[in-house]
This record gives structure tokens, C-alpha cells and sequence, in this order.
């Protein structure tokens, strides 16, 4: 009887113990839960600030830039007086240092508008095949003059996609942007496929490519490699980022397959517009 | 107040932060330790009236800590806290087995263990 009796006590100590331990555990984690809720929010607010910094600053640097633009574009145009070839080679470097960090400073905002999810898209139903015409109408005379050609592959005489018009621009401008620069010979090409679930766009070359180690890093920000010093274009090492952001916006994909001093491929997927259902085709990436 | 109270806690950050939090409740006199054997032996002779430990300590740990204090000194001096960034249930019913008085959530703004420590000291 008395064993019995210490058994029960015992027990009754262990449920004690367990109740002790459930209810302090449920303190606990009630604490952590507003902690965390408390860290969220302030992360919030600091990300936000971030986009505000970057809009802020990039609107107020823009405004001086335009200045200096438009000085230096009168000096070497000789509204000022006459320049000497050496002058104007060095107005000419200005001016190309000038536009680049406008291009940087474009970037940026649209960086950070994307960011901040506030880019909106337009979307509509656009044929990419004229749009990959016109990008291609656009960048001849610059091909042409750097000896590359730029064909063109489109199996199908339109691909309607659901898409926002300037910013499938902007990603072709950006990708065969790219491509004219690493490419030294040989050709650049653009296809348009339309496929059963999605358009599929690549935009080939047959330039410098880019290496197994650099692959991953294509689409970060600030990401620069291979370029060779010289004369010619600077990027901002922001294009692929905002390409990715854009095309990831459109619920598509956008990838990259390339062989070091051979070919580089980019390809990316935008949505069609199903009439039936009435809802857009999620576009898969292959393998 | 005049409480002698241990901190022991391998992450130099968080010791800082404890310390602060309790020097701003108005405890002054707090001794750390950075791991177990430190801790107990900081225990054993600076006599401290509260003992705040980590739950993970290099190579040891909060529960260790706290039932060789126990050994050392009776059932009730000095009093334990276990805190911990990982709540498990487990881990809080093996505090009390060990002889732990309270059981409690690290936070950065030590709400819940300055509550702990006003309702032992």
C-alpha cells in the first residue's frame, strides 16, 4: 500500500513536471512569436527605406547629370567656340562616361522598382515575333558595323503572348545588348518559338561564352566578367538582374547554357494568354 | 539591489546583451562565463544568488550546468534559470528535472528573462 502510494506520488510529480515544462514552453514560444513578428516588421521598414534611399538619390542625381549632358554636348558640337580634335576626343570620353552613369542610374530605379514590387506590368497580347523584328531592325546597323550578323528564327509567323510590351523589350535590348559585345565574330541569332504551354524566346551568339564557374553568377547584381578592355560600350552589370526580375514578374523563366569561346544561349519564357480557361499557361523549364 | 547573478553564455553578443538588460533593471553586480567549467567554478566561488544559463554550451550544456551547482550547493541557492533561442518542450521539463527554476525565451530585449528574474530575486 505505502509502494503504491509512493508510485502514485511520483507520478503525480512527473505530470507536475511535464506541466511545468508544456506551459513554459508555451510562454516561450508565445515570446518569440512577437519577437519575430517585431524583427519582420522592422526589416519591413528598413527595405522600404532602402527603395525610398535609392529612388531618393537616383531622381536627384539624375537632374545634374542632365546638366552636365547637355554642357558638355554643347562644347564639343563647337556652339561654344571652336575645339580643338584633341578636346573633343577628350568631351567624347566625357560624354560616353556620362551616358553610362545615366544608364547606371536608370538601372538602378528600375532595380529597385522591381524590388519593391512596384513595377507594373502592362500586359497585353503582344506578337513577339514583330517585337523580335523590330529589336532586330534596331541593333543592325550597330552589328553591321562590327562585321556580326543578326539573324532571325521564327518558325511560326506570330507568337501571341500575354505580355508587357516594353519591358519583353528591354529584356531583348539587354540579351542582345550582351550579345554584341562578347561577340566577336561569327553571328548572333533570336528565335521565337511558340510552343503548346509558352513562347520561347533564345537569343543565341556565337561570341566569347562565359565559363562553368560564372554561370551561376550571371543573373547577379553587379556581375561583370570577360569583358576585355578597350574601346566600346560599358555595361552596368545590373541588365540580366532586371532581364530575370522582369521575365520572373511575367511567371516565366529565364535561363542561360553557354560552351567557353564558343556559344552562349539565352533563353527565356513568357506566358500565353488562354482564352478557353481564361487563365494564363504556367510556363515549366525544361529537364 | 545588491543580487549577485551569473551569466554563462558562449555567445559573446547575447552575454553583452544580458548584461546590458540587467544593468538597466538595476542588478550592477554580474559576473559571466563563456562556457560550462568557467561557470560552475565562477558558481562554486563567487556564490552568486542567480545562475543564468544557455541552454548550448560549448561542449557541455544548460542542464549539465545546472545539476553540478546543484551538487555543489543545496536545493535552493542558488537560483537557476535555463534561457534558450530553441524552445522545445523537452528541453523544459529536463530543466526542471535538473533543478532549474524557470525555463525562458531569449530575446533581444530580455522581456521574459528580467520577468524570470524579478519573481526569483
Amino acid at each position: 500500500m505505502e509502494e503504491k502510494d509512493k508510485t502514485k506520488e511520483e507520478l503525480l510529480e512527473e505530470l507536475e513536471i511535464q506541466k511545468w515544462g508544456l506551459t513554459k514552453t508555451n510562454e516561450a514560444i508565445k515570446v518569440l512569436y512577437k519577437e519575430l513578428e517585431k524583427k519582420n516588421k522592422e526589416l519591413k521598414k528598413l527595405d522600404d527605406l532602402k527603395s525610398e534611399f535609392i529612388n531618393t538619390i537616383s531622381h536627384e542625381l539624375r537632374t545634374p547629370l542632365t546638366t552636365i549632358r547637355e554642357v558638355v554636348s554643347q562644347v564639343l558640337e563647337g556652339i561654344l567656340g571652336q575645339t580643338t580634335p584633341e578636346q573633343r576626343e577628350f568631351l567624347s570620353i566625357c560624354l560616353q562616361d556620362v551616358d553610362r552613369l545615366k544608364r547606371i542610374i536608370d538601372n538602378l530605379l528600375d532595380i529597385s522598382k522591381l524590388e519593391a514590387g512596384k513595377a507594373e506590368l502592362k500586359r497585353e497580347e503582344v506578337d513577339i515575333v514583330n517585337l523580335a523584328k523590330g529589336v532586330i531592325a534596331t541593333f543592325s546597323p550597330k552589328a553591321k558595323s562590327m562585321n556580326l550578323e543578326i539573324r532571325g528564327d521564327f518558325p511560326s509567323e506570330k507568337a501571341i503572348a500575354y505580355a508587357d510590351k516594353d519591358s519583353v523589350i528591354q529584356v531583348f535590348t539587354n540579351l542582345l545588348g550582351n550579345a554584341l559585345k562578347f561577340c566577336d565574330k561569327g553571328y548572333i541569332q533570336i528565335s521565337v518559338m511558340d510552343k503548346p504551354e509558352h513562347i520561347e524566346c533564345c537569343v543565341y551568339d556565337t561570341g566569347r561564352g562565359i565559363s562553368e564557374d560564372d554561370l551561376p553568377k550571371v543573373f547577379s547584381k553587379f556581375q561583370q566578367f570577360n569583358r576585355v578592355e578597350g574601346p566600346g560600350e560599358k555595361g552596368t552589370g545590373l541588365g540580366l538582374s532586371i532581364s530575370k526580375s522582369i521575365i520572373e514578374l511575367h511567371n516565366g523563366k529565364i535561363w542561360v547554357e553557354s560552351k567557353l569561346k564558343e556559344w552562349t544561349k539565352f533563353t527565356f519564357t513568357l506566358p500565353k494568354y488562354n482564352p478557353k480557361s481564361g487563365t494564363l499557361t504556367s510556363p515549366e523549364l525544361p529537364g | 539591489m545588491g543580487k549577485k547573478i551569473l551569466v554563462i553564455d558562449d555567445n559573446e553578443v547575447d552575454l553583452i546583451i544580458v548584461k546590458r538588460c540587467l544593468n538597466q533593471a538595476g542588478y550592477n553586480e554580474i559576473i559571466t562565463a563563456e562556457d560550462a567549467t568557467e561557470g560552475v567554478r565562477k558558481a562554486r566561488e563567487e556564490k552568486p544568488d542567480l545562475v543564468i544559463s544557455d541552454t548550448l554550451l560549448p561542449g557541455s550544456n544548460g542542464f549539465e550546468v545546472c545539476s553540478q551547482i546543484r551538487e555543489i550547493y543545496d536545493q535552493v541557492t542558488p537560483k537557476i534559470i535555463i534561457m534558450t533561442g530553441a524552445i522545445d518542450a523537452v528541453d523544459a521539463v529536463k530543466a526542471r528535472k535538473v533543478g532549474a527554476d524557470d525555463y525562458c525565451a531569449k530575446t533581444s530585449d530580455c522581456v521574459s528573462l528580467l520577468e524570470a528574474v524579478k519573481k526569483l530575486i
